[in-house]
């Protein structure tokens, strides 16, 4: 059973084509990176795919559900609903700077509970009340995981994870990848990587 | 004579205070609306913010008062604050939705992105995530306006208003004697280095440090 499956799909900005007719699908609990030299449309297909971006024809089921349907999009409450179901950690990760570590949790879902056990999983218990701007890159990333899976999508998708890290956290991001991988969360990485890439367990799908 | 100062000082800050607090959440809504608003209706604000802009306030303040009721008798309003406050008000608000406007375009579009795909509500964002970035970027503006504002309030004397600097002008008259312009001036330094006070340390409390 697959988890994403984009058929024949296509995105152009304006006059210039992005990708044409392009097929792409998940497994459910799969890992698969996506790779590919820069301006491919790497990132624009994971926009397509979490509803940042409409899509010019084509299908795109997630979780079986149709969010579009050659070309015409599902009603917008229905979209809510299926896009529901993905959550995404952007290049830059995207926190809302004027909000503690915290606050970055609350004003998605305010749930104490869950954001005290998620903070202290991911080691950022006692950074709860600093800013952004004041912790480390590997924190802020692993911030925006945490805020990714507040709403408990079961698709995570990464827009080059390792861009922003330096060697140690790395490592850091494969081990947390496999991790949430193994509590069945479907993955799709990014990434430009080769190196980071040999080191996760994936599919990998190249980007022509 | 003090007391009349005092008094004059009162009318000023009354002034003051009533366009402030309308201009500044209208300016906001202005800004908005224009971000969020069809070309046509984009067109009309920007249109409105330019006359508003581009015109001197003593022109406004005339015009609302002395001009408008000879086009529509209906709009004859006596209260000449009144008159004179709501033509500061139309006029603040034009630079405030500016401002917040300059405020807006720098909130980064990655922003939007994150509030969307996390779904948080609009009203949430626009107040708990956008306005505190925009006012970080945009607060030494508003401040400036601000005490501009405390300035111009002196121009309501055009309609007849008897405010600060008219009570001096008035002592100054009939005792031939400068010393309340002296306070005057004394006193408008005081409104406005505690106005900028204020925005100091609001200023500092937007660090997000
Ligand atoms: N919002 C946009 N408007 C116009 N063109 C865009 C936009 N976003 C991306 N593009 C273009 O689409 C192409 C793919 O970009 P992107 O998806 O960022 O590539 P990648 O992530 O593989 O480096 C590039 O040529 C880029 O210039
Ligand atoms: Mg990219």
């Amino acid at each position: 059973m697959n988890m994403i499956d984009a058929i024949n799909i296509t995105k152009r900005f304006d006059n210039s084509m992005v990708f044409e007719n392009l097929n792409f699908s998940v497994e459910k609990g799969e890992i698969v990176t996506i790779v590919g030299s820069s301006g491919r449309g790497k990132s624009t297909l994971l926009r397509c795919l979490v509803g940042l971006e409409k899509i010019d024809g084509g299908t795109i089921i997630i979780d079986g559900k149709k969010l579009v349907e050659d070309g015409v999009y599902a009603k917008s409450r229905d979209q809510s609903k299926i896009l529901s179901e993905v959550g995404i950690v952007f290049q830059n990760y995207n926190l809302f700077p004027n909000l503690t570590v915290r606050g970055n949790l609350e004003i998605v879902k305010n749930d104490g509970k869950k954001i005290d056990s998620l903070l202290r999983r991911f080691g950022l218990y006692d950074r709860a009340s600093a800013y952004p701007g004041k912790i480390s890159g590997g924190q802020k990333q692993r911030l925006a995981i945490i805020r990714a899976m507040m709403l408990d999508p079961k698709i995570i998708f990464f827009d080059e994870p390792t861009s922003a890290l330096d060697e140690d956290n790395r490592g850091e991001i494969v081990k947390l990848i496999n991790e949430l991988n193994s509590e069945q969360y479907t993955i799709v990485v990014v990434a430009h990587d080769m190196q980071f890439v040999d080191c996760l367990n994936s599919k990998i799908y190249e980007m022509q | 004579m003090f007391i009349e100062l005092l008094k004059g000082l009162l009318v000023t800050l009354e002034l003051f205070a009533v366009c402030w607090v309308f201009s500044i959440p209208f300016g906001l809504l202005l800004c908005f609306a224009r971000k969020n608003s069809l070309k046509f209706f984009r067109f009309l604000i920007d249109t409105y913010i330019w006359i508003m802009r581009g015109t001197p306030l003593l022109l406004q303040i005339f015009f609302l008062f002395y001009g408008l009721p000879l086009i529509f008798p209906a709009l004859q309003v006596n209260d000449r604050f009144l008159v004179g406050a709501f033509a500061f008000i139309l006029n603040y608000v034009a630079y405030f939705a500016e401002i917040f406007r300059g405020g807006l375009k720098n909130v980064d579009k990655g922003q939007f992105e994150s509030i969307k795909v996390l779904k948080i509500s609009k009203l949430k964002a626009v107040f708990r995530i956008i306005i505190p970035q925009m006012l970080r970027v945009c607060l030494p503006s508003i401040c400036n306006e601000s005490v501009a504002l405390v300035k111009d309030t002196a121009l309501i004397f055009s309609i007849g208003v008897i405010e600060l600097l008219t009570t001096a002008k008035n002592i100054v008259n009939s005792s031939a004697d400068i010393f309340a312009y002296v306070v005057a001036a004394a006193m408008y330094l005081f409104i406005c280095s505690l106005v900028n006070l204020a925005f100091k340390i609001f200023e500092k409390r937007l660090k997000f440090e």
